[in-house]
């Protein structure tokens, strides 16, 4: 069935390990979107816009931004500006005990 | 293809029709691909490819005439078709073989798409992404034939298999079936050879680093971003694509209305779509926004020799960030960058441009950014997408940039007798030609961020040097070291032969005071004050002796006398330790005036008394911050805890001290602490001074200029900074004199603020009081006496005392004079002689912003928020003056009146002469 779902959605699955201080706000790591509230609790999110999976590579004021076709994305994950309707796909963040840091499983 | 007779018309030529053309292109496309794939590596496309530009000429040769007649191909294969489908060839054709023609279109088109992917470059990865991800969404089949096309995670194994052996194949195929032969004419393949020979000795397409931040894709691919950017559907796409496919194979089956109907619409669509990609290519920038430029960045096409003498390739080439770049092959060594922008981490090119991929001197400094940093060029060079991508935006939004405010009240002065109402908001690159605008083109325009900076050397503090560079005017640091190897490199450069130097200078967040001087010596010369420089109306007939310590001449021959300086000057603070990267780069809004884009404010770092400062961890720092403080490395254990302004900020120089549990400011240049004191418990106690700023009481003077004339010489000649040439009509300022005086008080109203519903009393200077005499107007000049809002950063430790507010008419309102409180038979009585002399455009003196006991309407000041004392607060300010002329500020009776004013008043001894009004 994991073969069948890596088919269908044609992402191959991976970690990304985020540092133990993730800086506060929105920022890119790699493949992730990352949130840090205020009260410091973490938020990951696929770096791959929901428009045509395009890899969001920057943060414009507190709204990560899609390089082909200008969608934008709060920090909670919801769409600010189209083309992308969806919001950007949830992730767990799991601490890890080896970094101190959180282990991300994300499909690239 | 069986060509038609008859009276069709098909375009032929000696060097074959369009379809022995495309079959050539074809065939040599797909002869030099299989030249190209022996140094081509689909496990690395880009450092294969990136390897063949620097060091492999015949390569890239061959790379190029792939490249050419792969496009050849496509453009030869439509107009193929059309030139058929106009003369009605289609029935001549057996319907299996059109069918297999009308596949061979969209084979044609993945042919040419996924080489473009095998590029593997920025742009090529995001392509890969889009179109695999818009086939997958198709349903039931859509993942299926995106993994049997374009393999899983972004490798380019799969693609690179389909593209040179499936897909090629398959049209080969379809072509020896259309045109019954299996090699194409020999004079066609000879032309496109010699044709597409000659470009590909001359034109090379590049690479796309990942740098620039415009993502894009081949030219052909574009018309279909613009739509994929419009459409929240992109299978609505696909779904388009397969209808003009079944489209055009429907051609062989309509009738004859249909056809006709049909290759119109067809024709239609290839229009529009061609418009598209005109719209993608020439008309979009970054994300895809609306920003008019001619495609330059490093993918797109470069011209230039192939086999060109160049610099030998070492072996391995030299890597930054794991992309081949060959400027470091003749420029190795370059030190004085500072460890974030050291060439070995970030290469040449991050920064200056140019071409990384060639090491022909010629190639690879062509579309080099000699200066980089300046706002025009600074998404290519700082604001590149793997570095301060996000910074540049906020800046070109900032005040330093903008001069919004500047632009909108020298409008608003000069608007109503000239007629120059600008809707847009004030720019001062966008600046017209109206008697306003024009008036800023030459007096004000020096100082903005976004003056380029054209030549090598040191930011001066001379403000004709100094207004502008970008992230230069701040960022830049030119050592002892660098500057000898420039001005080596310099009087080579003259001699005729030159090395480049070896020493960069450093780019850093060493922002010392210098920097702002060039700029914020002038207007509210808030850089002279704070160090304790007045300006000289009147300077002494000759130059002062430089050693002499009461003058300062400046390098624009402005000559400055000694003058209090400000207390956190005298603390040795700098000016970014209270202003931070948010408040000087901005925050990404537009201001309209420097009090709303500051960020802190004398309370985030003095507690009011009795209370304490707002702290934040660090592990809560924003991004920013976190770099900075990284960056600083200031020595001793890292702060725990920061100061949070009012504004929500964090202050990364704000520290908590652990071991005394008190806040400190540290100094940003050598990590220094200072002790952060409270405010003094009279700042806080009683009804009577809640209203008051810090600087209300704290400052100690500020620069004056109480008249001045305007006029424009329309014989003389004047330097326009914006269009950086001469033109006739020379505005010129005549004012002074220059006076050190405290500021004068009145009101900023702040209704919306809880705390002060009634507005904060703040410090003004007179700020144009003026009389303007517009070219072509008759009649008297223009007159307007507008006061500004000041802060004039010369913060003194103590406050300035009761009878210099309640006594003193320039504090008031009224400019110098006598100021007297007079016994009369009804009462006390205030009366004022003014010193300067009354100007005949009102009636007032010179040098005044309202009337004695009286107040003004219409525009005051250089801001619609803030206005003078009305009657009555002024009455409120002079009772309590009265109290003065007899008891010292310092009395029980004084200090007690400060907490209840009213009360005290009502308890006043028969003796006291109390004032009266009428």
């Amino acid at each position: 069935m994991a073969m069948l779902r890596r088919v269908q959605t044609r992402q191959v699955p991976s970690t990304v390990t985020l540092p133990g201080e993730v800086p506060a706000g929105l920022s890119v790591i790699g493949s992730v979107v990352v949130q840090q509230d205020a009260d410091g609790t973490i938020h990951a999110f696929s770096g791959r816009c929901t428009h045509l999976g395009c890899h969001l590579d920057r943060v414009q004021g507190d709204e990560a931004v899609c390089p082909c076709h200008g969608s934008r994305f709060r920090g909670d994950g919801a769409v600010v500006k189209g083309p992308a309707t969806r919001p950007l796909e949830a992730l767990k963040a799991e601490p890890d005990k080896a970094t101190g840091g959180w282990i991300v499983r994300v499909r690239t | 293809m069986s060509e038609p007779s008859g009276k069709e018309v098909i375009w032929n030529s000696p060097w074959g029709s369009l379809g022995d053309l495309a079959t050539a292109s074809f065939m040599v496309a797909a002869l030099s691909g299989a030249a190209v794939a022996v140094p081509f590596n689909p496990a690395d496309g880009y450092g294969s490819i990136a390897t063949m530009l620097l060091a492999n000429p015949a390569g890239t040769f061959f790379r190029n005439l792939h490249y050419w007649t792969g496009q050849a191909c496509l453009i030869l294969t439509v107009l193929h078709i059309w030139d058929h489908l106009k003369a009605s060839t289609e029935q001549r054709v057996r319907r299996g073989v059109w069918l297999r023609l009308s596949l061979t279109l969209p084979l044609l088109v993945f042919i040419m798409l996924s080489g473009f992917m095998l590029r593997g470059d920025a742009d090529a990865r995001q392509a890969l992404r889009i179109v695999t991800e818009a086939i997958s969404r198709v349903p039931l089949v859509g993942s299926g034939l995106a993994t049997f096309a374009f393999g899983v995670g972004g490798r380019l194994d799969v693609v690179y298999v389909q593209h040179a052996a499936t897909a090629t194949i398959l049209v080969w195929l379809f072509i020896i079936e259309h045109a019954r032969r299996v090699w194409p004419r020999l004079n066609a393949f000879l032309s496109v050879l010699l044709t597409a020979g000659v470009l590909s000795l001359f034109i090379s397409p590049g690479l796309h680093d990942g740098l620039d931040p415009i993502i894009k894709g081949p030219w052909y691919f574009l018309g279909l971003q613009e739509i994929l950017h419009w459409t929240p559907w992109p299978l609505t796409v696909v779904l388009g694509g397969a209808l003009l496919v079944a489209g055009f194979y429907g051609i062989r089956h309509l009738g004859t209305n249909g056809v006709v109907r049909m290759k119109g619409l067809l024709l239609v669509g290839l229009a529009l779509y061609l418009g598209l990609c005109g719209v993608g290519a020439l008309l979009r920038g970054q994300s895809w926004t609306w920003d008019p430029a001619w495609p330059s960045g490093p993918g797109d096409l470069k011209v230039g020799w192939v086999f060109a003498p160049a610099q030998e390739a070492p072996s391995p080439l030299p890597l930054v960030m794991g992309r081949p770049e060959g400027c470091l092959v003749c420029h190795p060594g370059v030190t004085g960058l500072g460890n974030a922008h050291r060439p070995e981490a970030i290469g040449c090119a991050s920064c200056h441009g140019g071409d990384t991929l060639s090491l022909n001197k010629a190639r690879a400094h062509a579309g080099m950014i000699l200066i980089p940093g300046n706002l025009a060029t600074a998404s290519r060079t700082c604001g590149t997408a793997e570095c301060h991508g996000s910074i540049i935006p906020r800046v070109a939004q900032s005040l330093m940039t903008t001069m919004r405010g500047v632009v909108e009240i020298n409008r608003q002065v000069f608007g109503a007798a000239a007629g120059t109402k600008e809707k847009e908001p004030g720019h001062i690159q966008k600046l017209g030609h109206s008697s306003a605008d024009t008036h800023m083109r030459q007096l004000c325009a020096s100082c903005h961020l976004g003056i380029p900076k054209t030549e090598l050397g040191p930011i001066e503090d001379d403000f004709h040097h100094g207004g502008g560079g970008g992230c230069l005017a701040c960022h830049l640091n030119r050592t002892r070291i660098a500057l000898e190897a420039l001005r080596t490199y310099q009087h080579q450069k003259l001699a005729g032969s030159a090395t480049a130097p070896k020493v960069h200078p450093s780019l850093d967040l060493q922002v010392g005071n210098g920097k702002c001087f060039g700029c914020h010596s002038r207007s509210g010369r808030i850089s002279t004050s704070y160090e304790g420089w007045h300006e000289m109306h009147e300077p002494p007939p000759a130059v002062p002796d430089p050693r002499d310590p009461r003058y300062r001449v400046l390098a624009d021959e402005r000559v400055f006398e000694r003058a209090r300086s400000d207390i956190h000057q005298q603390r040795g603070l700098e000016c970014v330790d209270c202003h931070s990267s948010t408040e000087v780069m901005g925050d990404g809004k537009a201001h309209a005036r420097k009090s709303t884009q500051v960020r802190l404010l004398c309370v985030d770092c003095h507690a009011p008394a009795g209370s304490s400062l707002s702290m934040i961890p660090a592990s809560r720092l924003d991004p920013e911050s976190r770099r900075i403080l990284a960056l600083r490395r200031w020595p001793g254990p890292a702060p725990k805890q920061f100061i949070q302004t009012r504004k929500g900020d964090a202050l990364v120089n704000g520290v908590l001290e652990e071991s005394t549990g008190k806040p400190r400011l540290m100094l940003k240049r050598d990590g220094l602490r200072k002790e952060l004191k409270p405010t003094a418990q009279v700042c806080v106690e009683g009804a009577g001074h809640a209203r008051l700023s810090c600087g209300s009481c704290h400052t100690a003077w500020a620069p004056t200029c109480t008249t001045c004339h305007t006029s424009r010489d329309e014989k003389a000649l004047a330097y326009d900074w914006i269009k950086g040439t001469e033109s006739p009509g020379k505005w010129k300022e005549q004012g002074g004199p220059f006076l050190a005086d405290p500021p004068t008080l009145g009101i900023r109203e702040t209704p919306s603020d809880p705390a002060n519903p009634r507005g904060v009393i703040e410090t003004f200077v007179p700020g144009m009081v003026l009389t303007l005499a517009l070219p072509g107007q008759s009649g008297p000049p223009l007159f307007r006496r507008l006061y500004a809002r000041i802060e004039p950063h010369t913060t003194q430790k103590g406050s300035r005392s009761c009878t210099s507010c309640h006594n003193n008419p320039v504090a008031l309102g009224y400019g110098r004079g006598d100021l007297r409180y007079e016994r009369t038979p009804r009462g006390g009585r205030w009366t004022f002689r003014p010193a300067a002399e009354v100007h005949p455009a009102d009636g007032l003196p010179a040098d005044a912003w309202i009337p004695f006991l009286g107040t003004r309407g219409g525009m005051v000041s250089t801001r619609e928020d803030v206005r003078p004392f009305t009657l009555e607060e002024q009455q409120r300010i002079l009772r309590v003056g009265a109290c003065l002329t007899c008891h010292d500020e310092r009395s029980p009776v004084m200090r007690n009146s400060v907490r209840a004013f009213d009360k005290r008043l009502a308890q006043h001894s028969p003796r006291c002469l109390m004032p009266v009004w009428n």
